[in-house]
């Protein structure tokens, strides 16, 4: 099977500091990765480099058998591309309804064709109650949601998740973690993640990376007792 | 991805409970009783003429002109995030173009003179955002003025150019303006209630959010800047219709001032806020400048600063059921403590 998404030598310097380090990724069609690592492994930037946020310094990046290292976010959003923030980036003065019509337009052919698919998507994500609230109403947890439902309304392809349950109360990790396991099969997820029970209930392969560069690669059970990773953290924290 | 709606998300959305109803009409400021006082005020505007004398239907006129700019500014600045000092340019193009032109079609040809200069410059201005707009919007303005000035030919320089009378009477040009301004506002209300308005204000909102939602921001922005100088464009073909004359003094740095000051003070997010606060703005100008000779900017910087600390979204953006809401809980308060 042809991969999804091929980085090479994918490269990000700030200065003198080099966030991502000559990167090698390979991910097939389907496949559920993780990208774990202490604080400044440059798991972020990572996932910025392959929405097209920032530019990379070197190397490239292929998805779906195209070159897409000059494309930019929106370009590469058309091609199935979705992601979720760190923070939850929505539309504050838009209603609920209207951030996930608007985010699911491009690829549903339009605001007014999305509202019934957007409508359901809430109501899967727990905020059918919340849809004509505006989004700056709504709370830390709520806006994740909605983010969420954001990403999945443009039907990606590959979905970018960056801290997906970062603030989230146990009921919305609960909710969360059942949206993710109920994504189609098709489609790709690479995550970045802190809460590990999250990655290893979620993950088919977990990568390890530090200072920008490559640890190990390998199934949740492999990197739970990899003595590669203890040392990559136990290196981060001394 | 296909999902189903619960029987419970499908009465609360698809029905609409009462709550929801009631938030979602809040958003979009209830639907009749709006309705219903803008037919009386339009009512009212048009009886006018009726009980002024020439001179003031002929300055009511002129407000209703830089009103109708004043609405292009607010769709700029308050709709898609771009704060501008330049609409005096498509205004201008739009002027010189209606001046040369008679009948029904010199609105025709100034809205697209206007369009069609906005669209020259859009590439400019889309890409630049916060105070690089203001700085390239008023570096076009001048420029604008300054071309007005000396291409001669087309302009009649500082001198001004004498356009052809559009129709016999104040009234009669009061109510073309009036007519004009209500059609281009109302179409502008619908706009922005369409998905138009949503991109529009999502785009404003958070335009990375946008992008990495497949939407293409620069163009939707380019769209509104085009059309922001259409309607800037009809302004200038109002200009020439109700004072026949139209010269660069039209378009200096204190009308493109005045402008955005009337927009913040109206309220920029708010389209009748800002054709009203525009109005306002330059009625209290000329009205000061009679009364406190030399005094007039002054004081008008004194009520931007007041509005800018005070009503953070101008008067349209201002809460007026929060004063009834503290007299209601004053009240309250006063109620127990006397039983």
């Amino acid at each position: 099977m042809a991969d999804i998404l091929v980085t090479e030598a994918l490269t990000r310097r700030y200065g003198s500091l080099v966030a991502v380090d000559r990167l090698d990724l390979r991910l097939v069609p389907g496949e559920r990765r993780a990208v774990i690592g202490p604080n400044g492994a440059g798991k972020t930037t990572l996932l910025d480099l392959v929405a097209g946020a920032i530019r990379p310094s070197g190397g490239r990046i292929r998805f779906d058998g195209r070159d897409i290292t000059g494309y930019g976010p929106a370009r590469r959003a058309r091609l199935g591309i979705g992601r979720i923030h760190q923070r939850p980036a929505v539309w504050p003065s838009l209603t609920t309804l209207d951030n996930v019509a608007v985010a699911a337009a491009r690829r549903r052919g339009g605001v007014k064709r999305s509202r019934r698919p957007a409508i359901e998507l809430l109501d899967r994500l727990g905020l059918a109650g919340h849809a004509g609230v505006q989004a700056e109403r709504l709370s830390h947890g709520q806006r994740r949601q909605l983010e969420i439902a954001m990403a999945l309304a443009g039907e990606p392809r590959l979905l970018l998740l960056d801290e997906p349950a970062a603030g989230l109360s146990a009921v919305e990790f609960e909710r969360l973690g059942t949206v993710l396991r109920d994504l189609p099969d098709g489609v790709t997820v690479l995550l970045v993640e802190h809460r590990l029970d999250l990655v290893y209930a979620l993950a088919d392969v977990v990568t390890v990376l530090r200072d920008g560069q490559y640890v190990v690669t390998g199934t949740p059970d492999e990197i739970r007792v990899s003595h590669a990773v203890r040392q990559a953290y136990s290196g981060a924290v001394a | 991805m296909e999902y189903r709606v619960s029987e419970q998300s499908e009465r609360t959305i698809g029905l609409g409970s009462l709550r929801q109803r009631r938030l979602v009409a809040e958003r979009r400021g209830g639907v009749k009783r709006p309705v219903l006082v803008l037919a009386v005020a339009a009512a009212l505007a048009a009886a006018v003429p009726w009980f002024v004398d020439d001179y003031t239907t002929a300055t009511l006129s002129r407000l209703l002109v830089l009103g109708l700019v004043g609405l292009s500014v607010a769709l700029l600045t308050g709709v898609t995030g771009l704060p501008t000092l330049g609409q005096t340019a498509p205004f201008a193009a739009g002027a010189y173009a209606a001046a040369h032109v008679d009948g029904p079609a010199r609105l025709v040809a100034a809205i697209g003179i206007g369009a069609a200069f906005a669209l020259v410059a859009a590439p400019l201005v889309v890409y630049a955002r916060g105070v690089y707009v203001l700085m390239i919007t008023l570096a076009i303005g001048e420029l604008a003025i300054t071309v007005a000035g000396r291409w001669k030919s087309v302009t009649g320089g500082t001198d001004g150019l004498v356009a052809a009378p559009a129709l016999d009477t104040d009234r009669g040009r009061y109510l073309y303006a009036l007519a004009v301004v209500g059609v281009i506002v109302a179409l502008v209300l619908l706009a922005l209630r369409s998905p138009a308005g949503l991109l529009l204000r999502a785009s404003r909102d958070d335009e990375a959010r946008m992008r990495a939602s497949g939407h293409p921001v620069t163009a939707y922005l380019t769209g509104a800047y085009v059309a922001a100088g259409g309607i800037a464009g009809a302004g200038g073909a109002l200009l020439v219709t109700t004072q026949q004359y139209v010269s660069p003094a039209d378009f200096s740095f204190d009308t493109a001032a005045l402008l955005l000051l009337g927009v913040v003070i109206g309220g920029a997010g708010s389209m009748l806020g800002a054709v009203a606060g525009t109005a306002l703005v330059f009625a209290a100008r000329d009205w000061l400048s009679g009364l406190l000779p030399g005094h007039a900017p002054l004081l008008l910087g004194v009520v931007f600063v007041l509005t800018a600390y005070l009503l953070p979204r101008g008067v349209a953006g201002f809460d007026w059921r929060r004063i009834g809401r503290r007299d209601r809980a004053a009240k309250g308060v006063l109620w127990r403590t006397s039983s």
